[in-house]
């Protein structure tokens, strides 16, 4: 009787293990994890009938799984119009998407890890977590959903890929990025000089290189810097979801879903969700733009 | 005077306040909508869960902070650390504040420290208490390996590095019991208001 499960044929880029985080420990250093795109990633586990938050696969593309199965399985990925059938044996592939940095893979049941401290999601900063995803891994599916089948046409067969259309997908459940994106000002706004928050509004924003799951670096386009009061270091303090700090070159960077619990930077503003992956979703090179938050 | 400031629509930040004391009456009490407390150097960051919480979360923060006396209410939890006063920079640092090896090693265990907060990785605690002379700042070159264990000084704070990894603090020696594990109940040897005294010990390292 064969398990039901994945084995990563190419484990692509930046591909994790994420359920809805591991909240409740920041007071010991543990980053909050989860998934960079919270409500992307809730689609593709309601795509499979999974409630918000099952074990799914993020992945900044490429990675490619296997099926072993005595039955057809139930998947989703977001670089796809809708949900689609595995037939055991069948292999399924994410595409990179030029034009948003994550998507996920979800089967009907979710992902089967050993939790840590409560959640199986993989934190890149601290290591915490289920292994990275590697070639040859393999990844238990738990109790696939074979009633789910039911509900649709009859469309098993011999190996079938869902792979997305070479050309930038379609994907219409799927919003657009937003461009223009709500910030609130930051908690101590003496840190800086009294422009600050305003040059981070007029300001066009390009997100560098090295941008990962800990946090997205802004670059002014036109070399705007901005300046932080001349005072002593400031002390270690809390850090939140969305935070942007300032460090000394004078350019922004976002904290995103692995960011550290604790930074000596001072925060010029943060970014609330959904808007936040206006940012910690756009590929290196794209340009940003922030407004003050109604 | 401690001050209740907007971090975000889903966050406060206390500042000015004693940052241990009410973060462990938080962790003790864990209000329905408060999902994280993160402790800092003389401040507090209370994340809420969404932002309808949040003025239900500042009221009651409000009266916690008032009602913060001297006196702790919540008792802590207090951890012997046996510390084996081995480290690479152990000389060093007493040549630099001009007394001996021993001194040095009696100043720490001598001293009360207690976890202000704990960042950098799971399970690093910051302890306060040490005497101002051994409040150095970090090293110059910071190492791009320390080991797992290392019981290290710098900017004033005391710390054990739960893991391997880089570091410019000042390694005085090494502690064999893990103080992180996330298997174990607590994960955290040293979560924030514990109180800790450094024991010297002698016995080499156990063969793992």
């Amino acid at each position: 009787m064969t398990t039901t499960s994945f084995a990563v044929v190419d484990p692509g880029f930046a591909t994790t293990i994420q359920d809805a985080g591991r909240r409740g420990w920041a007071h010991l250093g543990v980053p909050r994890a989860g998934p960079v795109d919270p409500l992307l990633a809730d689609l593709a586990n309601r795509l499979v009938g999974n409630p918000p938050g099952t074990p799914l696969f993020e992945t900044a593309g490429g990675l490619e799984v296997e099926l072993a199965a005595p039955t057809p399985v139930l998947v989703a990925s977001t670089t796809s119009t809708g949900p689609s059938v595995v037939a055991p044996g069948g292999r399924i592939r994410v595409a990179h998407d030029p034009h948003r940095s994550f998507h996920y893979l979800a089967v009907a049941g979710g992902l089967v890890a050993d939790p840590v401290l409560g959640s199986v999601s993989h934190d890149t900063l601290s290591g915490l977590g289920p292994s990275a995803v590697v070639r040859g891994s393999v990844w238990r599916i738990r109790g696939a959903n074979v009633r789910a089948l039911g509900a649709l046409d009859d469309r098993s067969g011999p190996e079938r890929s869902t792979e997305g259309p070479s050309a930038v997908p379609d994907v219409s459940p799927l919003r657009p990025l937003p461009e223009v994106i709500p910030v609130h000002l930051g908690p101590r706004p003496a840190r800086f000089h009294d422009d600050a928050f305003d040059l981070l509004c007029t300001t066009r924003w390009r997100v560098a290189v090295g941008s990962d799951r800990v946090g997205v670096r802004l670059e002014a386009v036109d070399g705007t810097v901005l300046t932080r009061r001349d005072a002593p270091e400031p002390a270690s303090e809390g850090l939140v979801l969305g935070a942007v700090q300032v460090p000394h070159d004078g350019q922004p960077v976002v904290m995103s879903v692995d960011h550290p619990t604790t930074g000596g930077y001072p925060v010029v503003a943060v970014i609330p969700l959904p808007g936040l992956v206006g940012v910690t979703q756009r590929p290196p090179g794209s340009i940003v733009r922030f407004v003050p938050a109604r | 005077m401690a001050r209740v400031v907007d971090f975000g629509p889903t966050a406060l930040l206390v500042d000015d306040v004693d940052a241990a004391g009410l973060a462990a009456l938080l962790l003790d009490r864990r209000p329905d909508r408060v999902v994280d407390v993160v402790a800092g150097d003389g401040s507090v960051v209370i994340d809420v869960d969404r932002p309808e919480d949040l003025a239900g979360v500042r009221r009651l923060v409000g009266s916690l902070v008032a009602d913060l006396g001297s006196e702790r209410t919540v008792s802590a939890r207090h951890v012997r650390l046996a510390v084996r006063f081995d480290g690479p920079d152990l000389a060093e640092v007493a040549r630099r504040i001009g007394r001996s090896v021993d001194d040095v090693i009696g100043s720490v265990t001598g001293s009360s420290l207690e976890v202000a907060f704990c960042g950098f990785a799971p399970g690093f605690a910051y302890l306060t208490g040490l005497e101002p002379a051994l409040h150095l700042p970090r090293r110059a070159s910071p190492r791009t390996r320390v080991p797992a264990g290392s019981f290290a000084v710098a900017a004033g704070y005391a710390a054990v590095y739960p893991g391997a990894s880089p570091g410019g603090w000042h390694l005085l020696g090494s502690v064999d019991v893990p103080v992180w594990d996330p298997d174990r109940d607590p994960p955290a040897l040293l979560a924030p208001g514990t109180r800790v005294t450094v024991e010297a010990v002698a016995e080499p390292a156990v063969e793992r």
